[in-house]
């Protein structure tokens, strides 16, 4: 896996945890709706993948899925986000908000200044 | 990182819940299709182009299903299973096939983790006492060889006296030997004792499991009599019972307190030993006025902590000067050492172990080359098979990754099944009781042979069974199956000789190692034939012997001691079909006899006199008993042993030619006197009657020693052996000879009932193993080996069917292909010979030690063996020469 794979995923596992924190347990079908709203469709190749991604971070145990039923009435399986799943997005948030602190000053410095 | 851990666990887990976990994502993706559809019509798409374009934003259903595979599951294991599922496919397809490698390698594997375990257990462990490394033996140096008499290495208790306040190390000695007590009680029994000073329990680390340890004061002459037991006889006769300590017990006559129970790995110095005793010089044949210089001891040490070893060296040289000023000479003369403790408890074993632990790799290689070939004649056969694969896109690493797989899964199966045989192997040497092995009670299958025999296992799976059959994956071959659609034959002429050339190769080292294991083994049983020929001096054939310890408190004088043996013997010879009956000090080969010095009377030297003489006491009627021819003079009378007798000698040749040199000419020893320092009355001039032939009494491996034989009344034994011919049920004379002793003494008991020819063997028994094992190997080898070459051979004409069937229509004839094809096989031998009597050369001197009467380069054993190993390849060879020969020249060429 190269490196912009890693931060590619990385960013994907933030969004899905955060997505799963603030809106409750979604199907992976509104989940890659709302990312695709929100990255404009930089993340996900095909909506598909979102189950790819899902996958991992239930065997992270970050997140769990259980059968429920859709609004058109179909078996679906449905993700919630677990506490170590809170946990974990906590960490990355403060972790992704200082590093792109850093990064916002390192680009607002202008030469001479 | 449990997020980490979690996942490797799920992961792993997934491998077996593929097809649920692929049920429950084509069910999502379904739901999420028709999500897709259903928001795409709404937005006003036509049927089709609604299902078409959820298709496009979904993705490639069958792509997604098998990235989700490789991300939820563990591919590499994956595959392995799935090599490992085609593998045992592929075995159950040809089970003749993998029934022969898996025992090949089971045999091969096994044999060398028992030999393994035995070297490791013996040789290899360290002792099993408290930091085994800071424990020393004190001795006088020098190594014992098999067959040769032990070098003098032992200490007399005055110079460990001399050792007691030694700063630097705490020294401690024991008796070398175990002595025969008698525990009294309903039924009297024979145990086997060992005496040390009070100080070598702590020496060696060992705390009793009930009771203490002797206490220092124990040792001293006087002391109130104790003992220790083993933890065997405590459960055997007391019924585990722990109040026996404190109790008495008698030995003997005497009652003895035991002070406590040893536990059961405790083995020292020798196994069986169910009782130990302080006070290591009280032994019963030395009078007590010799204790001090004259009780043969080992020592055992450990450097006291905050000294190093190299101070000890130093103190102990001070001591060895103090002991043995330089005008002064001791009878345990010469400097004590230091030496590995091990090797007193071990002895001279390790040449023996070494060598068969060489000879068991022999076979082991000689079994990967065996199976070697099985595999690729195998692999040749699945040529298109591995043309196949590669053309459905398996890459080279694949195919070699199955190859191993299925070579790993073929040696790991042997191995296990090895192990069996390695576990009932170990069991039976070490309760094998021809030959005392050292350390048996310590030996077993344990991690360290667990761990050898993985390694040999995996180490032949994948070198024996993988090379080999990698020369098969050459591309160049693959290619040419691939493109032309050849036939297999065609795609090995393809290969050239090269395949053969391999095989041919691995039956040359087979012949040659097996050769050398034949040469060896062929020069161990002359050994043992030439042992047995041997003339000992005596008729060993149908003498029966009984070991009879008589305890020293109950016959403290030689008048007890006399009229017992008297008496024994008397009534011995009235039991109906007994033919003779005598009572000896010592028996050939047997511990037991004195060395003495001694003063002749015509040739008198300055004290102590000639020096290393041996000294037998025995019952008139010894020499008829056991078949002594007499040379001169007359033998014992009855008379001679009665009280008030005057006191008489025999000699033997040996001894005569070394204070007589002329004889049997000129003067003789008859009628000369002897005067013994070591008898009751130094001062009994004892009358030379007669003289003897030689008796070999170290065995047939040793030379006879100057021997004087006394009758028994003299110095009667506190140990002694009844030798006896009986015909008859023998059985019924050992019942009756014990009803007499019952009679004489009731609480007197007999031990080591055993005819004399076993005896003998039980003294050669290391070379009797040797011979044994290594002719076992030898053969299994020779089997290997024949049964390589008769595959290789087969395989080979099978091969050239075409081509043999060209030069029969060329004309070739019958005689002519019979011959190309055992020419072949005989060149292939040949080189194998070659290599193996060279290597055989090069390695019999290791045998050197354990041979006797023949030369480790015995001419006749190089020539004889490598001509007879031709004639079993030229059989072997015979038969597919013989169907090379009917190759139907027309059937042939029309394939």
């Amino acid at each position: 896996m190269d490196s912009r794979s890693t931060i590619l995923q990385g960013t994907l596992d933030l969004m899905v945890l955060k997505t799963l924190d603030a809106m409750g347990p979604m199907h992976g079908y509104g989940l890659a709706r709302r990312i695709e709203q929100i990255s404009e469709d930089a993340l996900l190749v095909n909506q598909g993948t979102i189950y790819l991604c899902l996958i991992r971070l239930v065997q992270k145990r970050w997140i769990s899925a259980k059968w429920g039923t859709s609004e058109n009435n179909r078996k679906a399986k449905f993700y919630a986000i677990t506490k170590a799943g809170r946990r974990q997005l906590q960490a990355e948030a403060s972790n992704w908000e200082r590093l792109s602190g850093v990064i916002g000053r390192l680009l607002r410095l202008s030469p001479g200044a | 990182m449990p997020a980490t851990l979690w996942r490797l666990l799920s992961r792993l887990l997934a491998v077996f819940t593929h097809r649920r976990e692929d049920r429950d994502l084509n069910q999502e993706l379904d739901v999420h299709r028709a999500l897709l559809v259903d928001e795409y019509r709404r937005q006003g798409m036509s049927d089709s182009e609604a299902h078409r374009t959820a298709q496009l934003t979904l993705g490639n259903a069958t792509q997604l299903r098998e990235a989700h595979r490789e991300v939820r599951g563990a591919p590499l294991l994956e595959e392995l299973l799935q090599d490992l599922r085609y593998a045992l496919r592929g075995f159950r397809r040809q089970p003749g096939f993998t029934a022969i490698a898996i025992v090949t390698l089971a045999v091969g594997i096994g044999a060398n983790a028992a030999v393994f375990s035995i070297v490791n257990g013996v040789l290899m462990r360290p002792l099993s006492y408290a930091d085994p490394d800071g424990l020393m033996s004190v001795t006088r140096g020098g190594r014992q060889t098999p067959g040769q008499a032990p070098p003098l290495r032992w200490i007399s208790l005055s110079r460990w006296e001399t050792m007691k306040e030694a700063r630097t190390f705490e020294a401690g000695v024991y008796r070398p030997a175990y002595e025969d007590v008698i525990v009294g009680g309903r039924e009297p029994e024979v145990l086997r004792a060992g005496r040390f000073s009070a100080n070598v329990l702590a020496i060696l680390g060992v705390q009793p499991i009930h009771g203490r340890r002797f206490r220092p004061e124990e040792d001293a002459d006087g002391a109130a009599p104790v003992l220790l037991i083993s933890e065997r006889l405590w459960i055997r006769r007391f019924g585990a019972d722990p109040s026996v300590v404190d109790r008495t017990i008698t030995v003997g006559s005497v009652e003895h307190t035991v002070v406590g129970i040893l536990p059961g790995g405790f083995q020292f110095p020798a196994r069986d030993i169910d009782v130990w005793f302080p006070q290591p010089a009280n032994v019963a044949f030395v009078a007590r006025q010799y204790h001090g210089c004259c009780s043969p001891l080992m020592g055992v040490a450990r450097v006291r902590a905050g000294a190093s070893r190299a101070q000890a060296d130093a103190e102990l040289s001070v001591l060895n000067a103090r002991y043995e000023p330089p005008d002064q000479r001791r009878v345990d003369a010469g400097p004590a050492v230091f030496a590995p403790l091990k090797d007193d408890i071990v002895g001279p074993i390790d040449t023996m172990l070494w060598m068969l632990l060489a000879a068991v790799g022999f076979v082991l290689l000689i079994a990967c080359a065996n199976v070697a070939t099985l595999l690729m004649a195998r692999a040749t056969a699945r040529m298109r098979e591995f043309a196949m694969r590669t053309a459905l896109g398996a890459g080279r690493g694949r195919l070699v990754r199955q190859l191993v797989t299925e070579s790993l899964l073929l040696s790991l199966t042997g191995g296990a099944l090895g192990l069996l045989i390695a576990y009932t192997g170990v069991r039976a040497v070490a309760t094998m009781t021809l030959f005392d092995l050292p350390r048996a009670h310590e030996l077993g299958v344990n991690g360290t042979v667990l761990v050898w025999t993985t390694v040999i296992a995996c180490a032949t799976g994948v070198l024996f069974g993988t090379f080999p059959s990698l020369q098969l994956l050459n591309p160049a071959v693959i290619d040419r199956l691939r493109q032309n659609g050849a036939t297999e034959a065609e795609a090995q002429r393809g290969r050239g000789l090269v395949g053969v050339g391999t095989r041919g190769a691995l039956v040359i080292v087979q012949v040659a190692l097996s050769l050398v294991l034949l040469i060896g083994a062929a020069l161990m049983a002359q050994t043992i034939a030439r042992l047995t020929r041997v003339n000992l001096g005596f008729r060993s054939t149908g003498l029966l012997t009984v070991r009879v310890p008589l305890p020293v408190s109950t016959y403290d004088t030689a008048g007890k001691r006399t009229r017992f043996f008297d008496e024994l013997v008397t009534r011995v010879s009235s039991i109906p079909g007994v033919r003779g009956a005598t009572v000896v000090r010592a028996l050939p080969t047997t511990t037991g006899a004195l060395a003495t010095n001694l003063q002749i009377e015509s040739q008198r030297i300055p004290d102590p006199g000639h020096v290393g003489q041996m000294l037998h006491t025995v019952v008139p009627g010894y020499f008829e008993v056991v078949g002594q021819r007499l040379k001169q003079g007359r033998t014992f009378a009855p008379r001679d042993n009665a009280a008030d007798a005057p006191p008489v000698a025999m000699v033997n040749e040996t001894f005569a030619r070394k204070f007589w040199p002329a004889y049997p000419s000129g003067a003789t020893p008859v009628g000369d006197r002897l005067f013994i320092p070591i008898l009751p009355k130094p001062s009994w001039s004892l009358e030379i009657i007669g003289v003897v032939a030689d008796v070999r009494n170290g065995g047939p491996t040793r030379g006879a020693d100057p021997q004087v034989y006394i009758p028994e009344r003299l110095y009667p034994p506190q140990v002694a052996f009844l030798a006896l011919r009986a015909d008859g049920d023998l059985r019924r004379t050992v019942e009756a000879i014990r009803g007499h002793v019952r009679a004489i003494d009731p609480n007197q008991a007999i031990t080591d009932v055993r005819m004399m020819d076993e005896i003998l063997e039980r003294s050669t028994g290391q070379q009797h193993l040797a011979a044994r094992v290594l002719g076992l190997f030898a053969v299994a080898a020779l089997l290997l080996a024949v049964i390589g070459l008769y595959g290789v051979m087969a395989y080979s004409v099978a091969q050239r069917t075409q081509e043999i069937g060209i030069r029969r229509a060329l004309g070739a004839g019958h005689r002519e292909v019979l011959w190309m094809v055992i020419g072949q096989g005989l060149r292939v031998t040949l080189i194998g010979i070659a290599g193996g009597v060279a290597g055989a050369y090069a390695s019999t001197r290791f045998l050197e030690s354990m041979l006797f009467d023949v030369s480790s380069t015995d001419a006749v054993t190089f020539v004889v063996v490598p001509t007879v190993f031709v004639l079993v390849a030229l059989i072997a060879s015979l038969i597919p020469a013989a169907r090379a020969a009917r190759i139907d020249p027309i059937g042939a060429l029309r394939v």
